[in-house]
């Protein structure tokens, strides 16, 4: 499971990667937008071999590319898939390490419009949230971005959008939604388009499909919505016309009682897995939120063993994520990712970076960047591309989001 | 061991308070691991430093540094996630210039417990923080010195 590794040096704190370019906050006070779908077109391609290019481009410009159906039916093909992993070997070998001065005609610099340091970031259409401990402030991504706009006063420590709302957790604040759309009983005003969710503390949130999750540490919730859609005049779409919470759950009491123990570290969960770290296993429960009745929505699919895998029995879990090509656990020493081809027959199937991280994220949410991991370290950002989920059973998968 | 008294009053006029509370093994508040007289002089360079940075406001941070080094000034209440604490908060609640302080748990009580984005920065350019170590206090995550 060794991923394709392109590597860019300089002094970063914070990274997204969204629509074809690369942002980059710089700890000088800075934020660089890179062309990135053009520099993996030309530039890197320039350094390695024509037989590459393809992989080349479906390992950084568009994860997307092999899920497709079509080549599902070609991945049967064990022929197919042993040149695939050859070229994905081959590519691995490359060394993809980069300095900014060779991003020259790639990239733009201008001065970070947003707080900085701040607590997270994350685009959604067109547009750049970046949250603190004082306030949630927005940009439109355009070439100048001069100035952002603060959108919210409170504190604010990690957020997740999905369905036309950024979810807002807000520390001992519990969760809050941004609503983006401006035409509902809840926000018909510009004050009421936050509205809390969810009371009991929060610093993590994210979506299960159109369910809100939130947790901290090892206390979580998922929250369930009931809406109502109206066409309006003149407008082929219907638009939202109420968003209110049907159904919460704890998440701790999802999993079954031997499960639950008083040593659980960490309940994390995004779209079909929610997980529960303790301090041995990943404990995983697949949500099903389309079957009708409540408790078949949610089983317990299976465990793993994590501590294992990495180089200290002690150190404790800080933070937590999933995409579609494996779990990430953040210690206190490194951070671990365990492959969606992990099993008890493909045990090495996982990749331990030996070194504190300043900063990682994932894009689970994104079109064309899914199989990234982007980790950020002292003097550089890895950019970390994993292959090895395409030609996986998604339906079954323990490891992983399924697509 | 230098007896202090109660509260101390600084040359310009400024009025710090010792708390009680965060002193007597009450389990509801974090505890000062630091003897009072580090404690006072981790208010005088925090107010120092945060009135140059974020001007005249009523909350202001500190830090206890030994030998060039940050180094914990006190210990969380037992539920809290984190153990040991290394960010002071100091409070002007009644806006005369009377200050007092505690160790700040910035997991347990984020964002009331983080410091201004100016200050954790200026300590990350000093090298006191890691730059990890910034992002885990503003993210509400654990974290180590």
């Amino acid at each position: 499971m060794q991923p394709i590794t392109i590597r860019i040096e300089g002094n970063f704190y914070d990274s997204q990667i969204y629509a074809g370019y690369l942002h980059l906050w710089t700890l000088e006070g800075d934020l660089i937008t890179i062309k990135w779908d053009e520099f993996i077109a030309n530039l890197v391609s320039s350094k390695i071999q024509e037989s590459l290019r393809f992989i080349a481009y479906a390992a950084f410009v568009d994860s997307n590319f092999f899920y497709r159906k079509e080549w599902q039916l070609l991945f049967l093909d064990e022929e197919f898939k042993r040149l695939f992993l050859t070229r994905l070997n081959q590519l691995k070998d490359v060394g993809l390490t980069f300095s900014l001065d060779d991003f020259s005609g790639y990239y733009i610099k201008r001065k970070n419009p947003f707080i900085f340091p701040h607590a997270d970031s994350l685009i959604y259409y067109n547009t750049m949230y970046v949250c603190s401990r004082s306030g949630v402030y927005v940009s439109r991504l355009n070439s100048k971005m001069k100035r952002a706009n603060k959108i919210w006063d409170g504190g604010v420590v990690n957020m997740s959008a999905s369905k036309k709302i950024v979810a807002l957790a807000a520390g001992q604040d519990g969760v809050h939604e941004y609503y983006l759309w401006d035409d509902t009983k809840v926000a018909r005003t510009k004050k009421d388009r936050v509205k809390k969710q969810i009371d009991e503390p929060a610093n993590f949130v994210n979506w299960m499909y159109g369910s809100l999750f939130s947790s901290f540490y090892s206390q979580g919730h998922i929250v369930q919505f009931k809406s109502e859609k109206k066409k309006h005049k003149n407008k082929e779409k219907k638009r939202k016309l109420y968003h209110e919470v049907d159904e919460k759950y704890s998440a701790p009491e999802l999993f079954s009682d031997n499960l639950q123990s008083s040593s659980t570290q960490l309940i994390w969960g995004i779209h079909d897995k929610l997980c529960s770290a303790n301090d041995e296993f990943i404990n995983v429960v697949k949500y099903a939120p389309q079957v009708l009745n409540n408790t078949e929505q949610f089983n317990e699919i299976g465990k793993l063993q994590w501590r294992n895998l990495t180089s200290n029995s002690e150190s404790e879990i800080i933070g937590a994520s999933s995409g579609y090509f494996g779990y990430i656990i953040e210690t206190d020493e490194g951070l671990l990712i365990i492959g969606s081809d992990y099993d008890k027959e493909n045990s090495k199937a996982y990749l331990w970076l030996d070194e504190e991280p300043i900063n990682w994220r994932l894009f689970a949410n994104s079109k064309n960047y899914t199989n990234q991991l982007h980790v950020i370290y002292e003097n550089n950002i890895s950019i970390f591309s994993f292959n090895q989920d395409y030609y996986l059973n998604q339906a079954t998968k323990l490891v992983g989001l399924s697509k | 061991m230098v007896a202090i008294n109660k509260e101390e009053t600084l040359t310009d006029g400024t009025k710090y308070i010792f708390y009680p509370p965060h002193r007597n093994g009450n389990p509801k508040k974090s505890q000062w691991t630091i003897s009072q007289l580090e404690e006072l002089d981790c208010f005088k360079t925090g107010y120092k430093l945060c009135l140059s940075i974020i001007g005249k406001v009523y909350i202001y941070w500190g830090v206890h540094v030994n030998n060039g080094s940050i180094t914990h000034l006190g210990d969380a209440i037992n539920n809290s996630q984190s153990k040991e604490l290394f960010i002071a908060k100091f409070v002007d609640s009644t806006k005369r210039n009377e200050w007092h302080g505690y160790p700040a748990d910035h997991v347990n009580n984020y964002p009331q417990d983080v410091p201004d984005e100016h200050v954790l920065k200026h300590w990350n350019s000093k090298g006191l923080i890691r730059t990890a170590a910034m992002r885990k206090i503003l993210g509400g995550k654990k974290c180590n010195l």
